[in-house]
């Protein structure tokens, strides 16, 4: 089991690598100059000449992508002029448009993705994975038809229109609740939990309908199994042999599928949710970051946002070995 | 060795192996002579089953229909003499910022849909011929995602060693990307690469091209993924063995052998690839990276009636019910595809 | 100077403010009280808060109740008028315009209770020179003796024409005779910072404060939260009041949510107010509803919208003039948000700046006058071109595009509508390398003087001397009348001068290079329990010096 974790380790290492450079490199490929953003609107040639020295834009790309790489491991300092900014290893760099070092952006916009994605997660995942449950074990009758074609519904809307409309109905028209934004859990946990609860809302409508239908389909595949069909046969009863030996059974899929969900929740491509709700999270920064033509925080971002799917991948597959006794790690 | 995870975007169910489907009992006959049994392939057998699934019918017709207006499409505007962009001042008060004289948003005889706040251009025609831009984007992207993740996929699970772990690699690659990033990221280099001339005009052609690359070069990681893990437990079956005695190369095997069997897996990958596809689209679209305006594309108008919801609810509505309609459509007939062509009785 | 994503021109005369006053409603709301929490909703971080970096209206609007500069406007009355702020009056001059003094008030504390010297003026200013701390206006650069080659105080250099004879006195001397400087220093540029607690390229987000308010946090693109300052005093401040407890700079709503929030009223939109005007789509309706005219606070006519024509490419006047009478003006003011947005524009000069001359050369109607227009291009040959416009990547812009886009093709100009990244806007049109043909643009007066509009706008040797910052979009480059702006800037009869000023952009317009759309107006919103929110004509927001919240 260790060897292999190490063994994944190495290779998610590697693949960040690879990430990284690919958008260190499309980076340069941009036409817009992250000098002249940052020089602003009464730039001279010279300040912008000055700018550029500042922001090590005159250094080879090459160059560029070592000081990155050995930033991870070694402190840096940036700034030559007025005072300087000290980024701490692990550094990700410093902003160019605020002069913060990125991991400071990420880890305060952090905390926004982990509550949207985790909450919405939990919900989605049981209540989806119960619904399917439901669905599975009453085939044909009244409540999987409801089941099935609810979910099919769900899963063909779009984000941005459920959440439009839920925003419309909860907060303009019977002010239910107030706008939806982000306080901290530990500043305010009633704040925190209405503030999030329409983001919530909007995420769920549309995963559940999803983990419904797979959990759904996969408990009918493990249902038809001849051992369920013996353990039934024997007699055991039919909340037993749900519990024990399907759901067990079915729920590899699922865990896959959820793994890389909850990490790209979290990791912040939740970028439609956060740009309709106002909340400002990795995925919002990322696009700013973009836009501006900010080169670290859209390193820094996008190496997040990879990173999340890297390691719960991992995580996903450690959990197969624990889960399904047929898997085997090798 | 690790179980391979399925793919996000089917339903984690695992495609059937074709050549174990059960014969179907012939339906008794009537009278007279012997009933003469009549073989029936597999891919008759779905059909068959698709065409007894009245849902998937009702699903089918509708995206025919769906199908058949955006390719009429300009034949629909000559009609009512209203293009996708000509405005029509009239129809619009500028005194209150350009929003729909009459009701519905400017619904009339005139403008069967109404008319954009904002714009004056004529609803219809913008959703008719966004429709389009959907139609094809989603398609293609699906065609290129299935054939490239197929085509990878299988040499992944066929060759093994080295092939497979670097293959792999890319496909891991990929899927922890983030897509949306990335697009945004190259779009103004798009733009000033698609710039037909210095006086800023855009081929709009290849930037429909551009967008298909782009989406499928995302989604073709999924396809690879599961046709790998089909190929990996179809490569130790017999007839396989049988081939390499009988001296075929690695192309037959792949193309002549193993292809005829992933042919339902595929299928279903794709069917379920084209509303994942046209809603990605229209994400896309909606943040401003996709078709430019004034293109007419269903995620640009929805992101543009997202502004005008409470003065003019219609014109969200109108895209915003059509585009659900669509995708639901596809999604329906995707699932009848699968079932029909999944004889297991149990997930029907 | 900008909003942030467009730059916004100033002001209005006494009989505009007296309008604008009255046609606002409650803004004022009776007597102050003190206590309570203010909230500022933003669609967007500020660009900077730091004093020297500031060139927006909203982080200017900001940064009043933070840093106190040397001179400032009061617009509790029908006319802004400009009183000293750390100066104890308005300046004087010397030796022809070149020389300015300034006294300093005794007894204005930092936020530590040290007090504010003629130092730390000195101090503030030369940050400008700085290569870290850009993005201010050009003014000190420009204006003051040794400028050019000054490169900052951080390597321990310091500005010879800037000083101090005694902790409140501080002399400026200037490479030119500017009759107007002491406007100029009603600009946070020149504010005092603190060399002890100067944080450089940060200190967006460290600002010290001789203000009513200090910053108690400021998370970029999240949240700024201001408290009281203890050592503020009324007496060395006339302008401002400390009536709030606190401030809360909330970033990062969508525009139309803010607009709806403010509109509903509910719970906390109550005590909340908006920076950024109403969105073009919700403008009419917002403005239309008679319950919200009293929630409703409108800066008139501080800018101008206009379209510049790339002169070196579109180089047939009669094309251009082609153009001015084809544009739709209404659809294009409707695409903006209808007329509550502002009044047509024919002029460049806005009525309310100092040299305002009423003229229009083109189409009396604002829908245009097709026939003259498609006479003009007749009369150039009928030539079938294609033309790209840039503008910001908005829905608001892109409606526009359509609108001129629709407007020009009934004369045979195909236009390609391109939007550039709102953020990147300026960056982008200003940079001498762009190849559009097109551009929308727009304007706001540093202050209330054609001398901020017409050289700014007009000047072609900024083309050479800052290719990437060439606000010339037109590239006008004609040195008769660059001459003639360098002799205006010295003339001695402010009359006169305004006079000439009128006749200037009257032969500006001549030129058809740029087609005036709207005189600008900024309504805002406000919740039912905020009182003391004054029109500020000079910044086109909300003036906060007086802001206190009802109980």
């Amino acid at each position: 089991m260790f060897r292999y974790l190490m063994r994944r380790l190495l290779a998610a290492a590697v693949i960040l690598v690879v990430i990284s450079a690919i958008t260190f490199v499309t980076f340069f490929a941009l036409p817009t100059d992250p000098a002249l953003l940052a020089c602003g609107k009464t730039c001279s040639p010279s300040r912008l000449a000055e700018i550029r020295h500042a922001l090590g834009l005159d250094k080879s790309l090459a160059t560029q992508y070592w000081e990155f790489f050995k930033g991870l491991f070694v402190d840096r300092t940036y700034g030559d002029q007025s005072i300087t900014v000290h980024c701490n290893a692990p550094c990700l760099g410093v902003s160019f448009q605020s002069d913060t070092p990125v991991l400071t952006i990420l880890l305060g916009d952090f905390p926004v993705d982990l509550s949207l994605g985790t909450g919405a997660a939990v919900i989605f995942l049981v209540v989806g994975v119960g619904l399917g449950m439901v669905a599975a074990t009453h085939k044909g009758k009244a409540a999987d038809k409801v089941a099935v074609s609810a979910s099919l519904v769900g899963v063909s809307l779009q984000i941005y229109f459920v959440g439009l409309l839920l925003m419309w109905a909860f907060v303009d028209k019977w002010q239910i609740l107030p706008a939806p934004s982000y306080t901290p859990l530990t500043q305010d946990p009633v704040g925190w939990f209405q503030g999030l609860l329409l983001p919530w809302a909007t995420l769920v409508v549309i995963y559940l309908a999803f983990y419904t239908r797979l959990s759904r389909s996969s408990m009918l595949e493990t249902l038809g199994e001849d051992y369920i069909r013996t353990a039934r046969a024997k007699g055991l009863p039919m909340r037993r042999v749900i519990l024990k030996h399907t759901l067990r059974a079915a729920i590899t899929p699922i865990i896959t599928i959820f793994g890389m969900d909850l990490a790209s929740l979290i990791g912040g491509t939740a970028v439609i949710t956060e740009s309709v709700f106002g909340l400002n999270g990795i995925g919002k920064q990322a696009v700013d970051a973009v836009t501006n033509s900010d080169l670290p925080v859209t390193m820094g971002t996008t190496l997040f946002a990879a990173a999340a799917i890297v390691v719960f991948n991992i995580i996903v597959d450690m959990a197969y070995g624990i889960v399904d006794p047929r898997v085997r790690l090798a | 060795m690790t179980q391979q995870p399925q793919p996000i975007g089917t339903t984690g169910a695992s495609p059937p192996v074709v050549g174990e489907s059960a014969h179907e009992p012939s339906s008794p006959r009537p009278t007279g002579a012997a009933p003469a049994v009549a073989g029936r392939s597999p891919a008759r057998m779905a059909w068959e089953r698709l065409g007894r699934d009245r849902v998937s019918l009702v699903a089918a017709g509708i995206s025919v229909i769906f199908v058949v207006v955006a390719i009429i499409a300009p034949l629909l505007t000559a009609i009512t003499g209203w293009g996708p962009i000509t405005p029509d001042n009239k129809a619009i008060d500028p005194n209150s910022g350009n929003y729909p004289l009459g009701s519905f948003g400017g619904v009339s005889f005139n403008h069967l849909l109404g008319v954009e706040p904002g714009t004056g251009y004529d609803l219809f025609a913008r959703v008719v011929y966004g429709l389009r831009t959907s139609l094809v984007v989603g398609f293609s992207s699906a065609v290129i995602s299935t054939v490239l993740g197929a085509v990878l996929g299988m040499a992944a699970g066929y060759f093994g060693s080295w092939i497979d772990s670097v293959l792999s690699r890319v496909m891991d690659i990929f899927l922890a990307f983030p897509q949306l990033l990335f697009i945004i990221a190259l779009t103004p280099v798009i733009q000033a690469a698609l710039q037909t001339n210095e006086h800023g005009g855009t081929n709009e052609n290849l930037r429909l091209l551009v967008l298909v690359i782009n989406i499928a070069a995302f989604a073709w990681a999924y396809t690879a993924r599961l046709v790998r893990g089909q190929v990996l437990s179809l490569r130790e079956r017999e007839f396989i063995d049988a081939a390499k005695i009988m001296g075929a190369g690695w192309g037959h095997i792949l193309f002549r052998q193993l292809l005829p069997n992933l042919w339902a897996p595929l299928l279903i990958s794709f069917a379920l690839a084209v509303p994942q596809n046209i809603t990605t689209e229209a994400a896309l679209s909606y943040l401003g990276v996709g078709v430019v305006p004034p293109n007419p594309d269903w995620g640009a108008l929805l992101s543009d009636a997202s502004q005008f919801f409470l003065q003019d609810p219609a014109y969200l509505f109108i895209p915003g019910d059509l585009l659900l309609i669509l995708v639901l459509a596809f999604n329906l007939l995707g699932d009848g595809v699968r079932d029909a062509l999944d004889p297991r009785a149990n997930r029907s | 100077m900008m909003s942030r994503t467009r730059t916004a021109a100033i002001a209005a005369t006494a009989i505009a403010l007296v309008l604008g006053a009255t046609a606002c409603g409650d803004s004022l709301g009776g007597k102050p009280v003190k206590g309570g929490t203010l909230t500022i909703v933003e669609k967007a971080d500020f660009d900077h808060l730091d004093p020297q970096r500031i060139y927006t209206t909203e982080a200017d609007s900001a940064i009043e109740l933070l840093a106190r500069s040397l001179t400032n406007w009061d617009v509790t009355g029908s006319t802004p008028k400009l009183v000293g702020d750390l100066a104890t009056d308005t300046g004087t001059p010397s030796d022809n315009d070149q020389v300015w003094t300034f006294h300093l008030r005794h007894g204005v504390k930092w936020q530590d209770g040290s007090e504010v010297t003629s130092q730390d003026i000195k101090y503030g200013v030369e940050r400008v020179f700085s290569p870290d701390i850009s993005g201010g206006p050009p003014y000190a650069s420009q204006w003051l003796v040794g400028g050019s080659t000054y490169t900052g105080p951080y390597k321990g250099k310091s500005l010879d024409s800037l000083q101090t004879p005694d902790p409140y006195t501080i002399v400026f001397h200037l490479n030119q005779p500017v009759a107007d400087f002491n406007e100029t220093t009603a600009m946070p540029t020149w504010a005092a910072v603190p060399k002890a607690h100067d944080t450089g390229s940060t200190y967006d987000t460290h600002v010290w404060s001789d203000g009513p308010y200090k910053l108690q946090s400021y998370t970029h693109n999240k949240e700024a939260v201001l408290v009281k300052n203890p050592y503020w005093n009324a007496s060395t401040d006339p302008l401002r009041e400390q009536n709030v407890n606190e401030v809360d700079i909330k970033m990062g709503m969508n525009e139309s949510a803010i607009d709806q929030l403010l509109e509903s009223d509910a719970g906390s939109a109550k005590t909340s107010m908006q920076q950024w005007p109403i969105a073009g789509s919700n403008l009419s309706t917002v403005l239309g509803n008679p319950a919200l005219k009293h929630r409703i606070v409108s800066s008139k006519a501080p800018g101008i919208l206009y379209m510049a024509i790339n002169t070196t490419r579109v180089k047939d006047i009669r094309v251009r003039q082609a153009i001015e009478y084809a544009i739709n003006k209404e659809t294009v003011r409707g695409a903006f948000g209808g007329s509550g947005y502002g009044d047509y524009a024919t002029t460049m000069l806005t009525p309310g700046i100092g040299g305002y001359k009423h003229f229009n050369l083109y189409s009396s109607n604002p829908a245009g006058d097709l026939a003259k227009a498609k006479q003009l291009m007749a009369q150039a040959g009928n030539p079938k071109l294609t033309l790209s416009l840039s503008v910001e990547n908005t829905p608001t812009h892109e409606h526009f595009g359509d609108a001129v886009k629709n407007a020009l093709n009934q004369i045979g100009i195909t236009v390609n509508v391109t939007p550039v990244d709102a953020g990147s806007y300026f960056s982008t049109v200003w940079n001498v390398k762009n190849q559009y043909d097109l551009y929308w643009e727009d304007w706001i007066a540093d202050w209330p003087n054609a001398s901020t509009v017409l050289p700014v706008l007009f000047d072609g040797r900024q083309i050479a001397k800052l290719p990437q910052a060439n606000q010339d979009a037109s590239y006008v480059n004609d040195p008769a009348l660059e001459a003639q702006m360098d002799s205006l800037s010295k003339m001695p009869d402010l009359g006169a001068r305004n006079a000439a000023y009128g006749n200037l952009d009257e032969e500006i317009m001549r030129k058809a290079a740029v087609v005036p759309l709207m005189y600008m107006n900024f309504p805002e919103m406000f919740g039912s329990k905020v009182g003391g929110l004054y029109p500020d004509a000079i910044l086109g927001e909300p003036n906060l010096m007086k802001v206190f919240i009802k109980s």
